[in-house]
C-alpha cells in the first residue's frame, strides 16, 4: 500500500514539477503562450486541460489494454482473431487517441458554454484546439507504454491529472508574468511574443532545479 | 516603551520627513498684517457649488457684507473683507483648481469698519443647534485645513447617522506650517470654546483634541485650558504626516477606520482643524464673517518667516516682500510642501479661505523619474491602504479601468508614495492625471448619451407626426 | 501689481519635497554591503578570484551601456550602480577557478537577456545573476562544475595546512567522501565554494547593515533561513553525510546567506507587500530545502530563488495590500 503511494506521490511530483510538460518537455506551447495574458483565462484553460488530460489518460488506458494491445484480452479479438496475435498498436494508437480526446474536448466546450460563457468567450479557438494540444496526446501516449514500465489504470489516471496541475500551474505562473509585462515598457522589438518565449526559456530554467528529484 | 510614558496614538503608513521646517515660524507670534489695498475675492473658496455675486460694479461695500451668496446647501457665502468700493467683477484663473472663476475686486476705501449688525457679542447659551449652524452658514466658514468643505455641512449630520466624538484637529502634520500651532498657543480658551460650540451644536458629549507629540507646550496649554472638563480628551499624537488626516486623526484616537472615500461621519465622528474651530468661534461668538485667517509665510525663500493674520483676498505680492523674498526662490506654494499647490506667478497671485500657508522654496529642482523597482516602500507608506508602485504603473501606461479596480478612486493624493519613491516616480501626479482624464472621459460618455436621448426624442414626434397619416 | 519684475516660478504638482533615499544610493549602499564577503573570497581564493569579479562587473556595465546607447537610444544609466550589482553578484556565485570568458558571457547574458530585453531596471521578472548563473550551468556545464580552485595556502586562521588535492564545489557535495567543515569554518569563510558565498559572517553583517537602512525587509531572510533550518531538521534526507540533518550546517553552508541576504532580497524580482515577501522568503526556504536533499545539485539557493522570482508576479496577485476601513468595523 506505502508502496503505491509512493509510487504515485512520485509520479505527481514528476509530471507537475520534474518533467512538467510545458517547461521541462515543451508540450503544449501553443495553449501555453496563446492563452497566459490574463490569469482568469488562464485559470479556465489550465482547468479544462487538466479535465481533458485526467479523463484522457483513463479511457485511454482501457483502449489501449483492452483494444491496442495483442493477447487474450484484447476485445477486437473476440471478433477478428488475428488481432489477438497483432495488437492494433500500430494502426489505432494515435487516431483512436485523438479521437478520445477530441470528444472529451466536445464534451467540455459544450459544458464551458452552458456554464461559463464569459470563460469559453476568452478562450476561444484555444479550446476546440486542447484537441490538438501534444500535451494532452503525450500525457496519454506516456501512460500507455511499457516502458519504463507498464502503469496501472489508477496511476496512469493520477499521470494525467498530475500533468493537467503542472499545465495549470506552469499556465498560472506565466500568466502572473505576462499581465505584469503588458504593463512595463518591454522594448518594441521584444514585444508580445518574443518576450513570452524568453520568459518560458528562464522558466524552463529554474524549473531545472527540480531534475533528479524523483527518479521516474 | 519605558513604563510611564504614555504610547503615542498613531496610525499605519506615513511618513516623517527628517526636517519639518517647523522651526522657521513656530515662535513667530501672529500679527495683522497690512491691509490690502485691493482685494480679489473668488467666487469659489470651497468645495461645492460657486457662490453667486449680490453686488454689482461701483457698489459701495463695508467690511463683512456679504457679496456672494451661496446658491446650494453644499456651498458657502462669500463676505467683502474690506471696506471701499467694487471696481470690476471679472474672471481669473483660481490659485487652488486652475479653474477661470468669478472674481470680485474691492478697491479698499474709507476706514475697516463692519457692515452693520456684524461684530457683536452672543448669547451662545440661548441658542439651539439650529442657531448655531445658521450663524456659521451665514459667516461663509469653510474647512481651513486647505479641502474648504462648508463647515455648516459638516455640523447637519444625516438623521441615520449619529455623532459620537468631536475630534479638534492639533495635529498640522503637515511640514512648515504654523497657523494652528500658533492659534493653539495664542487663542488656546476661544479655540477651546468653539470646540464646545460645535459639541453644542451637534448635541455630542465626547470631545477630543489631537496633538502632534512636536507641540508639547500647545499640549501643555489646551490641558490647562481645559481644565477638569471630563468630556474633552487630550491627546499626544505620534509626530507623523499625515497624522492630521480624518482618516489618520479618527484611527489614532478612536481606533476606528472608514474607507478613503467616506466621509468621518461613517465612523460616528466630526473632525474640525484649529483654524476653522477659530472661526467658528468669532462666528458664533461675535456673528464676525469669516473675513481673514492666520496664514505662515515660511520656507527657505524668505529671509524673515513669519504667521499672519490675513484679510482673505490679499495678493501675496506684499506679504512675501515683507517677509524679505530671496533672489533665488523659484517655488511659491499655497500650503505645505507634501499637498500645497505651486502658484505659476507671485504677481497675480491672492490668498483664499483654504490658504494656510504660503511655503517659498528655493532652488527648486524637478525629479527625474524611473521604472518602478518595487522597493514597496510606496505600499508601506500608503496610509490608506493602497499600492501606489501598481498604481502609478496602471496609470502611466493608460489602463484606467484596471486602476480603477485597484482603488484609484480611493487616493487622498497625500504625496506619502511619491516622497519616499526610491525611483522617483511622481506617482501623485500620475494619478491626478488619472483621475482627469477618467471623468472626462465619463463626461464625454454622458454627452453623448444625452445626445442619443435628444436624438430619440426627436425622433418619436417625428414617428407620431406621421401616424396619422 | 504687475509692475515688479516677474519671478519665473517652478510649477509641479505636489508633493513638493522628496525622501533622502533613491536609486544610486540604494544600489551603492548594496555594493558596499557586498564588499566584505568578496574580500574574504579574495583573500581565500587569491587574485585570480579578484580578476574574475573585476571581469563580471566590467562586462555588465559595457553590456548595459552599449545596449543603452546604441540599441535603446536611451540615456545610459550605469552610474545608478545597478548593473555593478549584477556583476558583482554574478562573479559570487561562480566558482573561483573559472576560465576568464565565463563571467564575460554570463554577466551579457544576465544584462542583455534577463534585464534589457524586459525593459531595463525595474522591469526584469528574474533576478539577471541567478538567471546567468543557470544559463552558465547548462551552457558550460564542465568549467562551472570542474573548475574549482584549490583553497590558497593557509585559511584565514590557518588552521589548515597543506592542500584539498581535489576540492569540491560546496561544503554540501552530497556524494559520501564528501569532506565535512566546522562551523566556524562556515562562519568565516574559511570553507570551499564559489567566490562571495563562503563567509557567512561577512554575509550577514551586509545583510543586517541593509535591514537595518531599510532597504532590506527582514520578513525575506529570517523566512528563507528560518524554514530551511525547520524543514532541515526535520525532512528526511537523501543525502549520506555526516551533516544530513544538522540545520546549523545546512543554514551555513553553501549559498543560502548569499542568497537570502542579497539573491531573494531582490527588490525588483520579489514581492512589493510585507505579507508577499513572508511568503517568497519561505517559499525560497522549502524549495532550496528540497533541492538539496532530493534533487540532482547539491545547492539549490540559485534555482528556488529563481522559482519563486517565477511566481512573484502571482504572490503579488493575492497578496495585495487592504484597503483601510475594509473588512474591519
Amino acid at each position: 500500500m506505502t508502496g503505491e503511494l509512493n509510487t504515485l506521490f512520485a509520479i505527481i511530483m514528476s509530471v507537475v514539477f520534474v518533467n512538467n510538460f510545458v517547461v521541462a518537455r515543451f508540450l503544449g506551447l501553443c495553449p501555453f503562450l496563446g492563452v497566459s495574458q490574463k490569469t482568469e483565462s488562464a485559470l479556465g484553460m489550465g482547468m479544462a486541460v487538466t479535465f481533458v488530460m485526467t479523463l484522457a489518460s483513463a479511457v485511454t488506458w482501457f483502449l489501449y489494454n483492452y483494444v491496442l494491445l495483442p493477447g487474450e484480452s484484447n476485445l477486437l479479438g473476440l471478433m477478428l482473431p488475428g488481432v489477438k496475435e497483432t495488437g492494433t498498436v500500430d494502426v489505432l494508437k494515435t487516431i483512436s487517441y485523438i479521437l478520445v480526446i477530441a470528444t472529451l474536448v466536445q464534451f467540455v466546450e459544450t459544458v464551458m458554454k452552458k456554464t461559463s460563457p464569459a470563460l469559453y468567450e476568452s478562450l476561444g479557438i484555444y479550446l476546440p484546439l486542447i484537441t490538438t494540444n501534444c500535451a494532452v496526446l503525450g500525457v496519454a501516449l506516456l501512460g500507455t507504454t511499457n516502458a519504463p514500465q507498464h502503469l496501472n489504470l489508477l496511476e496512469a489516471s493520477v499521470q494525467g491529472f498530475g500533468a493537467g496541475i503542472g499545465f495549470l500551474i506552469a499556465m498560472l505562473l506565466m500568466s502572473g508574468i505576462r499581465e505584469r509585462l503588458a504593463l512595463l515598457n518591454v522594448p518594441q522589438s521584444f514585444r508580445g511574443v518574443p518576450i513570452a518565449f524568453v520568459c518560458t526559456a528562464l522558466m524552463a530554467l529554474a524549473f531545472m532545479g527540480f531534475s533528479g528529484m524523483v527518479s521516474w | 516603551m519605558l513604563a510611564g510614558v504614555k504610547e503615542l496614538k498613531s496610525f499605519n503608513g506615513g511618513i516623517h520627513p527628517p526636517f519639518d521646517g517647523k522651526s522657521l515660524s513656530k515662535n513667530k507670534e501672529i500679527t495683522q498684517a497690512p491691509l490690502p489695498e485691493v482685494a480679489y475675492l473668488y467666487m469659489s473658496q470651497h468645495i461645492g457649488v460657486p457662490a453667486k455675486p449680490v453686488v454689482a460694479k461701483g457698489d459701495v461695500v463695508k467690511k463683512g457684507q456679504k457679496i456672494g451668496e451661496a446658491p446650494a446647501l453644499v456651498s458657502a457665502h462669500i463676505h467683502a473683507t474690506v471696506a471701499g468700493k467694487v471696481t470690476d467683477i471679472t474672471f481669473k484663473p483660481h490659485p487652488v483648481t486652475g479653474a477661470r472663476t468669478q472674481v470680485v475686486v474691492i478697491q479698499r476705501e474709507g476706514d475697516d469698519e463692519w457692515a452693520p449688525g456684524l461684530d457683536e457679542p452672543q448669547d451662545v447659551e440661548a441658542m439651539s443647534p439650529d442657531d448655531i449652524r445658521n450663524l456659521i452658514r451665514e459667516a461663509g466658514t469653510v474647512g481651513l485645513g486647505g479641502a474648504a468643505f462648508p463647515t455648516h455641512v459638516k455640523l447637519s449630520p444625516p438623521k441615520d447617522k449619529k455623532v459620537d466624538a468631536v475630534i479638534l484637529n492639533g495635529a498640522e502634520c503637515e511640514p512648515y506650517l504654523t497657523c494652528d500651532y500658533r492659534l493653539l498657543m495664542e487663542k488656546t480658551k476661544e479655540v477651546i470654546e468653539g470646540l464646545k460650540i460645535i459639541m453644542k451644536c451637534l448635541g455630542c458629549k465626547n470631545a477630543y483634541v489631537g496633538i502632534e507629540a512636536n507641540k508639547p507646550d500647545a499640549y501643555d496649554k489646551v490641558r490647562s485650558a481645559v481644565g477638569e472638563d471630563p468630556h474633552i480628551k487630550v491627546e499626544l499624537l505620534e509626530v507623523k504626516y499625515p497624522q492630521g488626516a480624518e482618516h489618520q486623526l479618527i484611527k489614532a484616537i478612536l481606533g476606528r477606520e472608514f474607507k478613503p472615500t467616506q466621509l468621518p461621519i461613517e465612523a460616528g465622528a466630526v473632525v474640525h482643524n484649529v483654524s476653522t474651530t477659530y472661526a467658528i468661534y468669532e462666528a458664533v461668538k461675535y456673528k464676525r464673517p469669516l473675513i481673514q485667517r492666520v496664514v505662515s509665510i515660511t520656507g527657505d525663500g524668505v529671509e524673515n518667516p513669519n504667521n499672519l493674520l490675513v484679510r482673505i483676498g490679499t495678493p501675496i505680492e506684499p506679504l512675501l516682500k515683507a517677509a524679505r523674498l530671496k533672489e533665488d526662490a523659484n517655488k511659491v506654494i499655497y500650503g505645505g510642501p507634501l499637498m500645497g499647490i505651486a502658484q505659476p506667478s507671485i504677481a497675480d497671485a491672492v490668498t483664499v479661505k483654504g490658504t494656510g500657508g504660503l511655503l517659498v522654496m528655493r532652488n527648486a529642482g524637478e525629479w527625474q523619474s524611473r521604472a518602478c523597482i518595487r522597493c514597496g516602500k510606496c505600499v508601506d507608506a500608503c496610509p490608506y491602504g493602497l499600492n501606489p508602485s501598481l498604481l502609478s504603473i496602471l496609470c502611466e501606461s493608460e489602463h484606467f479601468q484596471q486602476a480603477m479596480e485597484f482603488n484609484l478612486m480611493e487616493c487622498k493624493e497625500c504625496g506619502c508614495c511619491t516622497y519616499v519613491c526610491t525611483s522617483r516616480r511622481p506617482i501623485v501626479h500620475l494619478i491626478k492625471t488619472a483621475k482627469y482624464e477618467l471623468a472626462r472621459q465619463k463626461a464625454r460618455a454622458q454627452e453623448a448619451q444625452k445626445a442619443k436621448e435628444a436624438q430619440k426624442a426627436q425622433a418619436a414626434p417625428a414617428v407620431t407626426a406621421t401616424a396619422p397619416k | 501689481m504687475s509692475n515688479a519684475q516677474e519671478k519665473v516660478l517652478l510649477v509641479t504638482t505636489s508633493p513638493h519635497i522628496r525622501g533622502p533615499e533613491d536609486i544610486p544610493r540604494v544600489m551603492w549602499t548594496v555594493v558596499g554591503a557586498l564588499a566584505p564577503a568578496g574580500l574574504v573570497g579574495v583573500y581565500l581564493f587569491g587574485y585570480y578570484a579578484l580578476f574574475i569579479v573585476i571581469l563580471s562587473v566590467l562586462a555588465a556595465v559595457l553590456t548595459e551601456a552599449v545596449i543603452q546607447k546604441y540599441l535603446l537610444g536611451q540615456p545610459v544609466s550605469v552610474k545608478d550602480g545597478s548593473a555593478v550589482i549584477t556583476g558583482i553578484l554574478l562573479a559570487y556565485i561562480l566558482p573561483p577557478g573559472v576560465p576568464w570568458y565565463i563571467p564575460i558571457v554570463g554577466a551579457i547574458f544576465a544584462i542583455a537577456i534577463v534585464k534589457h530585453a524586459f525593459g531595463g531596471l525595474g522591469n526584469n521578472i528574474w533576478n539577471p545573476a541567478l538567471a546567468a548563473r543557470a544559463f552558465l550551468q547548462v551552457a558550460y556545464p564542465a568549467p562551472i562544475n570542474s573548475d574549482w580552485r584549490v583553497l590558497k595556502q593557509g585559511g584565514i586562521f590557518s588552521n589548515i595546512t597543506g592542500v584539498d588535492s581535489i576540492t569540491q564545489a560546496s561544503p554540501l557535495f552530497k556524494e559520501f567522501g564528501g569532506k565535512t567543515y566546522n562551523y566556524t569554518d562556515l562562519l568565516t569563510g574559511n570553507v570551499p565554494g564559489c567566490i562571495g558565498e563562503t563567509s557567512a559572517i561577512a554575509l550577514i553583517l551586509g545583510g543586517l547593515y541593509l535591514i537595518y537602512r531599510g532597504y532590506v525587509d527582514w520578513r525575506v531572510p529570517a523566512g528563507y533561513i528560518a524554514t530551511v533550518f525547520i524543514l532541515a531538521k526535520f525532512l528526511p534526507a537523501k543525502i549520506e553525510a555526516p551533516w544530513a540533518n544538522d540545520p546549523i550546517y545546512h543554514v551555513l553552508a553553501g549559498g543560502l546567506m548569499l542568497g537570502a541576504f542579497f539573491m531573494a532580497t531582490d527588490m525588483v524580482t520579489s514581492p512589493l507587500t510585507k505579507k508577499g515577501l513572508l511568503v517568497f522568503g519561505i517559499g525560497c526556504g522549502v524549495l532550496t530545502t528540497l533541492i538539496r536533499f532530493y534533487a540532482a545539485y547539491p545547492e539549490g539557493v540559485c534555482y528556488s530563488i529563481l522559482l519563486m522570482n517565477t511566481a512573484t508576479p502571482i504572490i503579488d496577485r493575492y497578496t495585495q495590500p487592504r484597503l483601510l476601513g475594509q473588512g474591519k468595523k
